[in-house]
Order: structure tokens, then C-alpha cells, then sequence
């Protein structure tokens, strides 16, 4: 069964192109430990080469090459142990032994957070892998976790393209963006740290006062759909909150630009 | 309480905008209004109880905020000096958001 933190997921890396910047993108689970599955859907839904860089506190990072959902090789740990020597060896299919140590790379590196960052950039060099490395759900049954591959119907393949489409035409102006549902705490967002953190915050208690789903999602005409709040008379940045199909997107824009987001919304967003 | 004389000529100076009407968020009364057709009072009544859920949420005050969906648009802004008051205008749904936000801002700041 779908979750709807896949969706989320989904969305984000049909959103990933581009918008995450130079920064990456923080990945958190709903709480210590259940990072594993989220870092194996990241897995699953990269389909072209890329170099995904991990990061955690304390300068600790793992970077993969990946592609058609499955992880090819690591190509470099820091600050995490790598007693197996996994890096720089490319993995084979149903190798156990390397896929118990990618396991204990990947929780040493999670450690007690419940976030990561991720990073992926294009790699240039061809990397045939249709069979090679291990894929994401290989990894999953033999980790034993709940990890839930990405199934999308054709409506939320629509609303994922909505929210990419949306957010290609914005990234100029958007200083930060967090996308997450309003009754869970899982999201991800792109942006300065602080900005990515505000809005968590504020999204945050949108949801405990049950004020993330009022008006927007449980409307019993048609929702709002596009809502913008200016918090404090001398705030630079507004709050955006678009909804689309159940999922929330936060962004923080200088109010100077709304006019640019609302036409972007009206645009993208399928009424 | 200025801004009353201001209602018609802040809607007839904003051609996208349907209604404008003074709110008093703390009672959910509409103490002014301007409008372009007939609007029902239960339609107005639903706009204050909107504006002040919104404007007053628990999450953390708002001073401005605007909501759009397929068929509307609504901008609702704080008088400043006046917290439990706001200003609501209901515009078409492909109104110019920033024109109006800033009529409704020159309006309010006007009356202040």
C-alpha cells in the first residue's frame, strides 16, 4: 500500500532537477531510526547515473553512485566507519556481506538523527548498471524493513508534475521550500538551513493546531488551494502554502515576487 | 474607523474586486461594506468568521494574508493600529494578487 510520505518522495525527485541547488535537500523520517527506509526509496526512485552524496551531523557523508534504483559502488565515507572496506569496490548482485556493511554504513552514518541531507549530482560517465549493484529492494528484504516502492496512480503522477512544474517556474524567486502532508511529521525541503528550518517549524504547528488541514485540504466546497501569509509587519519573506492533492508545499518568498508564484500557481496547478 | 469612506473607492478603483468590506475579527461583525451585486449576509458572515480564522490562527498571527482557488481570490489585511480589524477583498480568481495587496495596504494606511 502507497504511503503518502512515498508520494512525497515520488514528488520531490520528480522535483529534484535543479530546484534542490548546490545545498541538497533534507530527507527527515518521523523519527530516530527510520531513516533506512527513506534512504532506500532515494535509492529506488534515482533512475539516471548520479552521484548521491548522504550527509549527516559532524561532517559525515557517504557517496554512492546510483542508477536505475540500485547502488553500483561507494565511492567515498567520511567520518563513517568502513571496517569491510566497501569503498571503491563495485557491488554485485545478492552479495550479503556487502550488503550487511552498506547497512552498517548506512546507520552509522544516521546515527540517532532522524535526517539527512542528499545531494545528487549528473554523472557524466556511462554507467551501464540494468542488473549491476544492488537495487533498493534487494537491499530492503534483506534489511528487513518496510520499504515501500514508488506506485503512483495517474492522479498523483499528475500532482507530482503539477508541484515540478511549479516549482521549476519558481525557483528563481523561492528562497526556501519544504514539502510535507498536514498530519505527518515527514517532509523534505531545499534552501538555507535556517530558511528550511523556519518552515518546518511553522508547519509544525500548522499541524498540531490542525490548522494545516483548515480550509486547504478538508474544505467541503472547493479548498484553498494557494495561500499566502506575511507574518510580522516587518517580515522580507512571505509564507506560500500550496496544496496540491493532499500534499503541502511550503515556501518562503520575498513579497516582492508573489505576483511571479501566483501566476506559476494558476499555471501549473490543475484546478 | 476612517477606512468606511474608503470601501467604494478602494472597488471601484480595483476593477477585479467584488467586495470590499471592514471586518472586526474579535466580534466576526462586518462593520463596512462595498459591493458590486447583491451578496447575502450569510456570505459575509462566512468571509469574517474565514478572516479571522485565518489572520488569528494558533499557529502564530498573521497581518496579511491572501487565498486563492479556481473560481476566487481573497485578500485580507490588519489595520495597523487596529489588530482585531481587517480589511477583506474578494477579486477574481486571475486578479493582479501584488495591485491589489497594495491598494489594500495604501487604503488601511489612509485611514490610519
Amino acid at each position: 500500500m502507497k504511503t503518502k510520505a512515498t508520494l512525497e518522495q515520488r514528488l520531490v525527485r520528480l522535483a529534484s532537477s535543479g530546484i534542490a541547488g548546490v545545498g541538497g535537500r533534507m530527507i527527515r523520517a518521523g523519527g530516530p531510526g527510520a531513516l533506512l527506509p527513506r534512504i532506500l526509496s532515494e535509492i529506488d526512485e534515482t533512475l539516471l547515473p548520479r552521484q548521491v552524496t548522504l550527509a549527516a551531523g559532524n561532517d559525515r557523508s557517504v557517496v554512492l553512485s546510483v542508477t536505475n534504483g540500485r547502488v553500483l559502488r561507494v565511492n567515498a565515507v567520511d567520518g563513517v566507519a568502513d571496517p569491510e572496506g566497501l569503498t571503491g569496490e563495485t557491488l554485485e548482485p545478492g552479495d550479503a556481506q556487502a550488503m550487511a556493511s552498506l547497512k552498517a554504513l548506512f546507520e552509522d552514518l544516521a546515527g540517532d538523527e532522524d535526517q539527512v541531507l542528499v545531494r545528487q549530482e549528473t554523472v557524466i560517465d556511462d554507467l551501464d548498471a540494468a542488473q549491476a549493484g544492488l537495487s533498493a529492494e534487494s537491499l530492503a528484504k534483506a534489511w528487513e524493513t518496510s520499504f515501500v516502492p514508488a506506485d503512483l496512480s495517474e492522479g498523483e503522477e499528475l500532482a507530482g508534475a503539477a508541484i515540478d512544474t511549479f516549482l521549476q517556474a519558481t525557483q528563481d524567486v523561492v528562497t526556501a521550500w519544504l514539502m510535507t502532508g498536514p498530519e505527518t511529521s515527514e517532509s523534505e525541503g531545499a534552501g538555507p538551513a535556517d530558511a528550511v528550518d523556519e518552515l518546518t517549524a511553522f508547519a509544525e504547528a500548522r499541524r498540531e493546531t490542525g490548522e494545516a488541514s483548515k480550509h486547504i485540504t478538508d474544505a467541503k466546497d472547493e479548498p484553498w488551494s494557494f495561500l499566502v501569509l506575511r507574518r510580522g509587519a516587518e517580515a522580507a519573506d512571505v509564507t506560500v502554502i500550496v496544496a496540491v492533492d493532499g500534499i503541502l508545499l511550503y515556501l518562503s518568498v520575498g513579497q516582492e515576487h508573489l505576483g511571479k508564484v501566483a501566476d506559476a500557481w494558476r499555471t501549473a496547478v490543475p484546478a | 474607523m476612517a477606512i468606511l469612506q474608503h470601501l467604494e473607492e478602494l472597488r471601484l478603483g480595483l476593477p477585479a474586486v467584488e467586495i470590499v468590506a471592514y471586518m472586526d475579527l474579535r466580534s466576526g461583525t462586518v462593520l463596512g461594506k462595498s459591493v458590486a451585486g447583491d451578496e447575502p449576509q450569510e456570505r459575509l458572515d462566512a468571509l469574517c468568521a474565514l478572516a479571522g480564522d485565518v489572520l488569528g490562527g494558533d499557529a502564530g498571527e498573521t497581518d496579511e494574508a491572501v487565498m486563492m482557488r479556481s473560481t476566487e481570490a481573497l485578500v485580507l489585511r490588519r489595520a495597523p493600529g487596529a489588530p482585531a480589524e481587517a480589511l477583506c477583498l474578494v477579486c477574481a480568481p486571475d486578479v493582479d494578487i501584488s495591485q491589489v495587496m497594495e491598494g489594500a495596504r495604501r487604503a488601511l494606511d489612509a485611514a490610519a
